[in-house]
């Protein structure tokens, strides 16, 4: 039994949406992420953890879109998650 | 968790399978024979793994290497100023590449590759021109990252895969969460065929899970760290480890061209390591510019594998400077070259000096996971292509889904018998074909590989691409034991008696193959 249409994703766009998040979106807050752990923790033991982990949560983050409704609306939050971690990173 | 979100995940998790499936069905089953990495070659080559104990430098010979490049310096090499790498090829003897020397007034300073080969009376040696032979150990190993696709390009692929694999793990785990337990215990050998590859598919991948998700990680790890390397951006400066080693200084013999006659750099150098790290076996070792102020050394080896989980060591050492530029103390791992070493061990099922047997062992069953999942892979298209085949479905629609699924199969399945012939292929090339070996081989496999999927896609009959797959790939397979047996006289039962295991063992991996696979064939039925 293949997944049921029904349930599925009709518009092209919000595929695109979901899956850009995930892919871009989520890789660019993986990275930030550990890129904060920088500024408290030993630098290459952050590197060198990150060589693993980034791909986990990323793969978390890959997830994520596809709970939502609206894929612009996760991308939004994407961004703004982007942002405060970059604001933690560099001020 | 709902009905639209268990669709979603069930969707995301086909359509990722799906994409992934022939990159991934090759990595794991180029990688499942990357396993005996060491045994093919010694397969291949006629060796004897031995792990010597080490009386000097690298447990081969009496000679110190400082002496035989002298040696070779006398006899119209020309070694100062040069470039080398060195290994240890066998027992017997070691393998040594000199790069092309930058003195272009040099005598014989083009790159060179000597084998170096300890005599039976064990106080000389004899020096040997070569041509590294070309294995399919090699073949196998750069397969299951695709470097034949053009190198790099092919080890992002690979790394790609590995993400999304990862990926299609994490959502085949959040469908499946719910009957996880008991679909475990569902065996219905009697049923239709779509149950069947249903109950394999989610049995199998659950007995493989831990296993699938270490390699879908580690992989990404080793071909994805690119993606890390924007942290390195943010670090302003890198911190080097604690020295723990101390390094005896021999710079002050180590300033005169005259070298020949006096110097010592490498054997005093592995003697000083020799004294802090207990044990220690020099597996290869890399100098710059030998003889020179500006020298450098990298060497690496293992230490005490019996006693500890972290045994590979490494140590880079400037001369010019009289400092340690990078160091992995097994004994005093840092954090850092620990995640490595861990993700490395794991990866190539390498858990230290467990003993001969437990070592096969491990291996086999890793062999026989990397082949389970080949096997969950295979039976998510076949899951994909039943559900598909349907009255109401369009027929062009139809059309294409069929096309995919035959070409997926003759891809994956192919390989096993190609893969049986090339090891075949591979005993039967001529010791004067050393050279053409690499070009021979990567036709056969290659070659035959192209032509036997396009056989099986135009003849479109998945049962008969399974089918004909198996009995080649085990007739093929069966032969390799007898090739081998043939052609060098390394019967089974006589590498058993000389404990050779390497061989051993190789051989009997294929017997056990091909027999399953020939066992199958005739136990195939024919049901729609």
């Amino acid at each position: 039994m293949p997944a049921n249409p029904k349930y599925l994703e009709k518009s092209n766009w919000q595929r695109f949406a979901k899956i850009t998040a995930g892919i871009l979106g989520g890789y660019a807050i993986s990275l930030l992420a550990h890129a904060c752990f920088l500024r408290w923790f030993d630098k290459e033991a952050v590197m060198e953890t990150a060589t693993f982990t980034l791909f986990i949560v990323w793969t978390t983050l890959l997830l994520l879109p596809f709970f939502f409704k609206n894929g612009w609306t996760c991308w939004l939050l994407y961004l703004g998650v982007s942002l405060l971690l970059l604001s933690v990173l560099y001020l | 968790m709902d009905k639209l979100n268990f669709n979603r995940f069930f969707r995301l998790h086909t359509v990722t399978g799906i994409v992934i499936s022939v990159a991934l069905y090759i990595i794991f089953f180029a990688g499942a024979f990357t396993l005996f990495r060491t045994e093919i070659k010694a397969w291949e080559n006629e060796e004897t793994i031995a792990e010597t104990t080490a009386t000097n430098e690298f447990g081969v010979m009496d000679i110190n290497l400082d002496l035989i490049l002298r040696k070779l310096d006398s006899t119209g090499y020309s070694v100062y100023e040069r470039d080398f790498y060195i290994r240890k090829e066998n027992a017997t003897s070691l393998y040594a590449l000199f790069f092309e020397s930058k003195d272009s007034l040099a005598i014989n300073g083009g790159a060179k590759e000597l084998l170096i080969t300890q005599d039976f009376n064990k106080s000389t040696f004899s020096i040997k021109e070569i041509h590294e032979k070309y294995n399919l150990d090699r073949l196998f190993y750069l397969l299951h990252f695709f470097f034949q696709l053009g190198g790099l390009p092919g080890y992002y692929l690979a790394g790609f895969v590995s993400f999304f694999f990862l990926f299609a793990i994490v959502t085949g785990v959040i469908v499946h969460w719910k009957k996880m337990v008991s679909n475990f215990y569902v065996f219905r050998p009697f049923a239709k065929l779509k149950t069947i590859w249903t109950d394999a598919h989610t049995v199998l991948g659950m007995i493989g899970l831990p296993f699938q998700f270490m390699y879908a990680l580690t992989g990404a790890m080793f071909c994805l760290g690119l993606l890390i390397k924007p942290l390195g951006n943010m670090l302003p400066e890198s911190i080097t480890d604690k020295n723990t080693i101390e390094i005896i200084n021999n710079k002050v013999r180590y300033t005169n061209p005259e070298f020949t006659n006096s110097v010592q750099l490498i054997h005093p150098f592995l003697d000083s390591l020799k004294t802090s790290w207990k044990d220690f076996q020099t597996k290869s070792i890399r100098v710059a510019r030998y003889g020179n102020q500006n020298s450098s050394i990298t060497v690496s080896g293992v230490v005490d594998k019996e006693k500890q989980f972290y045994y590979n060591a490494q140590i880079s050492y400037d001369f010019a400077t009289d400092k340690i530029t990078s160091i992995a103390d097994p004994n005093n791992l840092s954090y850092t070259k620990s995640v490595y070493e861990v993700a490395g061990n794991l990866h190539h099922a390498e858990f230290g000096n467990v003993g001969v047997w437990t070592h096969y062992f491990l291996k086999i069953i890793y062999f026989i996971l990397s082949l389970i999942t080949c096997f969950v892979i295979i039976t998510g298209v076949l899951i994909w292509l039943t559900a598909r085949d349907k009255k109401n479905a369009q027929e062009k629609q139809r059309r294409f889904n069929e096309q995919v699924g035959v070409i997926y199969l003759a891809i994956s399945l192919t390989l096993f018998p190609i893969t049986a012939l090339a090891f075949t292929v591979s005993k039967l090339i001529p010791e004067n074909f050393n050279l053409e070996r690499k070009l021979i081989l990567n036709w056969v496999f290659f070659g035959g590989w192209l032509l036997s999927a396009l056989f099986f896609w135009f003849k479109k009959d998945n049962y008969f691409t399974n089918k004909y797959t198996l009995l080649l790939g085990g007739v093929l397979g069966l032969c390799i034991p007898l090739v081998n047996g043939f052609l060098s006289g390394n019967w089974i039962w006589r590498t058993f008696l000389n404990e050779n295991y390497g061989i051993f063992v190789f051989d009997v991996l294929w017997l056990g193959i091909g027999t399953l696979s020939v066992f199958a064939v005739f136990r195939l039925r024919k049901k729609n």
